[in-house]
């Protein structure tokens, strides 16, 4: 089963108050979410949690039958590539193909190259392969990182407020992205307060306040 | 006792110089009597959460260090009696040789620990720029402990970009080793430029090389008696290696 | 009144060899207003910003500059050559990076910049006092400053700059990291700074500038492509989409 449960997911860093007292939901395949609340709600801890670098205090989460629990985040990587907020984190390689390359290889993809050249047209960064990263502008280094994670080839796909510091030509490009990737069907989880800019490809909605799920809607999977 | 940074400073010297110039007995007793202050004298307790909770391992492991030089140096330094030690040849004056080094080594590292952790950084740039540093060190001082202090959480919010890609940063030592660039690189390079843009922002904050500058919880610099009767030490420690064979 | 703003013909490159940032470029922003220059990444906003506060010829020691650039009644051939502090104030995009890192509280964070003025401590104490409230962070002052919200980060930043009373503030996309609630306040502190300070701030969303601004300067690529008052922006936003996002707005 392609799809995300949580089941009674409590949350609490060490020494501090719980952030998820109680989260059940499921994410089906093929689903675009926004997940949305105020800040402190939790939003940026349950993409941590989902990829296993957190671990529940109580409750499970499951990602295509793998519990986050007993899973490492390196193979729980191979199915949800997530992106943080800050590019300046994962940047590392000399030019932006390698850095782009550097995910897929690191799962042992035999099409690693295929899939950082695609990932390379289709944000438009193609032209500044062999460029270093940082000598592109701070928002072509944010695509960049979104970049990265789509050339994973991951059926799951999270983001960290990803049209944050994004201009207008570079969320044009971003939405022509996700619009060409519409067709590979993938599941995307965004963590945004940009709700109006991804409302037009978005499928459902999930709320956080209080440590729970406050609204749920979508929940079936993407219509045609 | 011993509340003033420059009394921290001169007890701090002294242990450098049992160190460097006293026996390694010495030495040895010298860690044991710093462990002891730690623990009970309150004005050399760690001051932050961090330093109090990554002590343990760090000198732990410094421990460690100072016993595998002495086994490094007992099988390769070929000097005096041999014994078999679990299917090893030790050599008596590699040991002994090991002993002191490691000894030394250690008190080095543990007095730096507890004078480092016991202090502020304003209270110690105060005091440098007392001792009559030019402001541009103790600027420079200042900023590289600001961003020595950020390195582990930046280094685990990199571990955990670069984990989320698939990096093998847990598994087998040898994968392990070839993803160590992957964490390095992004450190040094947004250390780098973060370094530059902060050296903008004080210009732009009207700083200049040479402005004289202020700290507050400066608290009490001044060198007491026991802070003097240290120095004093010092200096004894070293007359009398130097005197005795 | 603020002074005016007016840069003529001007030339700039970090390098001899690389692209010019700008070239023959003009802007005027009248005296007192509180100015935004729109416009998506790369379109130069920031260099403008580092030209007029001087750090762009003080730190970049390679830019070629040519022109001519009028703050006030002072004109600066052809950029002015040195950090104009404290008549001209930056404040950079990251917070993180212009809190200096070495101060314990939020009080004596913001005393510093009076310090490296040579104020007194009696001056510097008084005016501290004053712009803690006036930025309602009086709660805050003893708190670590990098232990601190986004936005209470934020606003601390500018309190560091507005505290020595320049009389042109420059802010570098002030707003795009901040919370609806925190954008909000710093809109609020914006609005309260009185005409005798020109206001310029960049950003490449309109929203918070049409909150805050009364007059507005969009660049594309490097060249003016609208200046105008409030008004006849937003009459001529719509066509402006490839540029900004105007979903919502328009």
């Amino acid at each position: 089963m392609m799809s995300i449960v949580f089941e009674d997911l409590h949350f609490a860093y060490p020494g501090s108050d719980p952030i998820f007292r109680g989260v059940n939901c499921e994410i089906h395949p093929g689903e675009f979410l926004l997940l949305t609340g105020s800040n402190g709600s939790g939003k940026s801890t349950f993409l941590r949690l989902l990829n296993g670098l957190l671990k529940p205090s109580r409750g499970n989460i499951t990602v295509e039958g793998m519990n986050t629990r007993e899973t490492a985040t390196a193979r729980l990587a191979a199915v949800i590539a997530v992106t943080f907020q800050h590019p300046s984190d994962q940047i590392f390689a000399s030019t932006v193909r390698g850095e782009v390359r550097y995910g897929p290889k690191n799962l042992g993809r035999s099409n690693a190259d295929t899939l950082a050249a695609q990932a390379l047209d289709l944000f438009g960064l193609a032209q500044y392969a062999d460029m270093h990263p940082y000598d592109l502008p701070a928002s072509h280094r944010r695509l960049l990182t979104i970049a990265s994670a789509v050339a994973m080839g991951t059926p799951f796909l999270a983001f960290d407020e990803p049209s944050v510091h994004l201009s207008q030509p570079e969320r044009l490009l971003f939405l022509r992205a996700l619009e060409a990737l519409r067709p590979e069907k993938r599941t995307y989880l965004i963590v945004t307060h940009d709700v109006r800019f991804f409302r037009p490809l978005c499928t459902g909605e999930i709320v956080f306040q209080d440590g729970r799920v406050h609204r749920r809607s979508g929940g079936n999977a993407r219509p045609a | 006792m011993a509340h003033s940074i420059n009394d921290k400073l001169s007890i701090l010297i002294f242990f450098l110089s049992i160190a460097l110039a006293g026996p390694a007995e010495a030495a040895l007793i010298s860690v044991i009597v710093l462990l002891i202050t730690r623990a009970l004298a309150p004005p050399f307790r760690p001051l932050a959460q961090a330093s109090r909770r990554r002590f343990l391992p760090v000198f732990l492991s410094l421990v460690l260090l100072a016993c595998l030089m002495t086994i490094v140096n007992g099988l390769l330094l070929q000097e005096g009696e041999v014994f078999t030690v679990a299917g090893l040849s030790l050599y008596e004056g590699g040991i002994r040789f090991g002993v002191k080094t490691g000894a030394r080594l250690l008190l080095i590292a543990t007095s730096l620990l507890v004078f480092f952790g016991s202090v502020t950084i304003p209270h110690l740039a105060s005091s440098l720029q007392h001792a009559g540093l030019p402001t541009q060190i103790v600027m420079t001082v200042l900023l590289t402990v600001y961003f020595l202090e950020t390195i582990p959480e930046r280094i685990t919010r990199i571990f955990s970009a670069q984990e989320a890609r698939g990096a093998p940063v847990r598994s087998r030592v040898d994968r392990r080793v070839r993803s160590f660039l992957s964490i390095l690189a992004p450190l040094i390079l947004s250390g780098i430029v973060e370094s530059i843009e902060r050296g903008t922002a004080l210009t732009l904050r009207g700083y200049r090389a040479g402005t004289r500058l202020e700290f507050e919880g400066g608290g009490e610099s001044r060198l007491s008696g026991v802070g003097k009767l240290f120095i004093v030490l010092s200096f004894f420690v070293f007359i009398l290696a130097w005197v005795l064979p | 009144m603020g002074p005016s703003v007016v840069a003529t013909d001007l030339t700039f490159r970090y390098f001899a060899a690389s692209r010019p940032v700008f070239s023959a470029f003009r802007v005027n922003i009248p005296g007192g207003s509180r100015c935004a220059i729109l416009g998506p990444a790369g379109a130069g906003k920031t260099t403008l910003l580092e030209i007029l506060s001087g750090a762009a010829a003080s730190h970049y020691k390679t830019a070629i500059a040519d022109g001519r650039v009028t703050i006030g009644d002072k004109t600066h051939i052809p950029i002015p050559h040195e950090v104009l502090f404290p008549r001209v104030g930056l404040v950079l995009q990251d917070p993180s990076v212009q809190i200096s890192g070495i101060r314990h509280t939020v009080r004596s964070e913001i005393e510093f910049t009076l310090e490296n003025l040579g104020m007194g401590k009696d001056v510097r104490a008084a005016k501290v006092a004053r712009i803690l409230e006036r930025f309602s962070l009086t709660h805050l002052a003893d708190r670590h400053p990098y232990r601190l919200s986004g936005g209470e980060m934020q606003r601390v930043a500018l309190a560091s700059i507005v505290v020595a009373e320049p009389d042109l503030l420059l802010l570098d996309e002030p707003a795009n990291a901040l919370d609806e609630r925190s954008r909000n306040e710093l809109a609020g502190i914006l609005r309260s700074i009185s005409p005798a300070t020109t206001i310029v701030f960049t950003d490449y969303t309109p929203e918070f500038a049409l909150e805050t601004a009364d007059r507005f300067v969009l660049l594309d690529n490097s060249t003016t492509r609208f200046e105008g008052t409030r008004d006849e922006f937003l009459t001529a936003l719509s066509t402006f989409s490839a540029l900004l996002p105007t979903e919502g707005i328009v």
